[in-house]
C-alpha cells in the first residue's frame, strides 16, 4: 500500500477527515498513481526501444561435409538486409485484388489467417522485431545450419 | 533512409578458382532513370485506360516500390562456396 493511501487511512482512523472526503482522496490518489505509473513504464519503454540494437541483417549460414574428392566443405552464407524485407513486404499492397484472394484462399486452406492486403507498416515493424529473437542452430552430424538475426 | 548500393562485388566461378569484380552499380540508377521517365508517358496513359478495371494503382505505385527495393540492396550478401569454386554477390 502507497504512502498516501496510509496517511489518508490514518486521517481518517483520526477522525480528520470523513469516510466520503477519504474515498475521494483514495480514488485521487489512485489516479495519479495510475498515471504515473503510466508515465514510468512509457520511459522505461523508450528507454528499452533506444539501447536496444536495431537489427540490420537477417542471416543465414549453412555449412555441409565436404564433397567426395573435395577436402573443403560446402558452405552458403546469406546475408539480407532487414530493410530489403521491408520494402519487398511493401510490394505486397501490389497483388492485384484476385490474385491476392486466391493466395488468402489458398493460405487459408493451410491454417494460415494472413490478410495480404492490410498490412501495416506497424505489422511490418512487429516482424521485424520477432526477428530479434530468431534463433535457428541445427547441427545435424553432416551439416549445420544457423539462422538469425544482428 | 538508406544510402543505395554503390558497388557490386561478384565472384564468378571460373575453371580453376574464380574471377572477382568490381562493378560500379552507382552508373545503373541514371540509367534506369532515364528509361523509366522515357516509359512514364506510356504507364501514365495505361494507368488511365486500366482505372475502371482497378489495376491502375499497382502499375502507378510499382515504380517507387521497384526504387525503394533497389536502395534497399545495400548490405545484401550471397557467399556460396562448394570446394574450391567460389560464387559471391555482395552489394556495397
Amino acid at each position: 500500500m502507497s504512502e498516501n493511501k496510509k496517511k489518508i487511512l490514518e486521517m481518517l482512523e483520526a477522525g480528520k477527515i470523513n469516510a466520503e472526503e477519504a474515498t475521494q482522496l483514495l480514488s485521487a490518489v489512485e489516479d495519479s498513481e495510475g498515471a504515473q505509473h503510466g508515465k514510468d513504464a512509457e520511459v522505461i519503454d523508450n528507454i528499452k526501444s533506444a539501447t536496444l540494437k536495431k537489427i540490420k541483417y537477417l542471416r543465414v549460414l549453412i555449412t555441409s561435409a565436404a564433397k567426395p574428392g573435395s577436402d573443403r566443405p560446402e558452405k552458403v552464407n546469406v546475408r539480407v538486409p532487414v530493410a530489403l524485407i521491408r520494402a519487398g513486404m511493401k510490394f505486397t499492397s501490389l497483388i492485384p485484388h484476385d490474385a491476392a484472394g486466391q493466395v488468402e484462399g489458398a493460405l487459408r486452406d493451410k491454417g494460415i489467417n494472413f490478410n495480404l492486403k492490410n498490412i501495416k507498416d506497424e505489422d511490418i515493424e512487429d516482424l521485424v522485431e520477432a526477428l530479434r529473437e530468431l534463433d535457428v542452430d541445427i547441427d545435424g552430424g553432416e551439416g549445420k545450419v544457423r539462422v538469425y538475426a544482428e | 533512409m538508406n544510402w543505395p548500393p554503390m558497388l557490386l562485388h561478384l565472384r564468378i566461378p571460373s575453371k580453376t578458382s574464380y574471377c572477382g569484380l568490381w562493378l560500379p552499380w552507382l552508373l545503373i540508377y541514371p540509367i534506369l532513370l532515364a528509361l523509366m521517365l522515357i516509359a512514364l508517358p506510356f504507364v501514365l496513359v495505361l494507368a488511365i485506360i486500366l482505372l475502371p478495371t482497378g489495376k491502375a494503382r499497382p502499375l502507378i505505385f510499382a515504380g517507387p516500390c521497384f526504387w525503394r527495393l533497389l536502395f534497399s540492396l545495400r548490405g545484401l550478401k550471397v557467399d556460396i562456396q562448394e570446394g574450391n569454386r567460389k560464387f559471391m554477390v555482395n552489394f556495397v
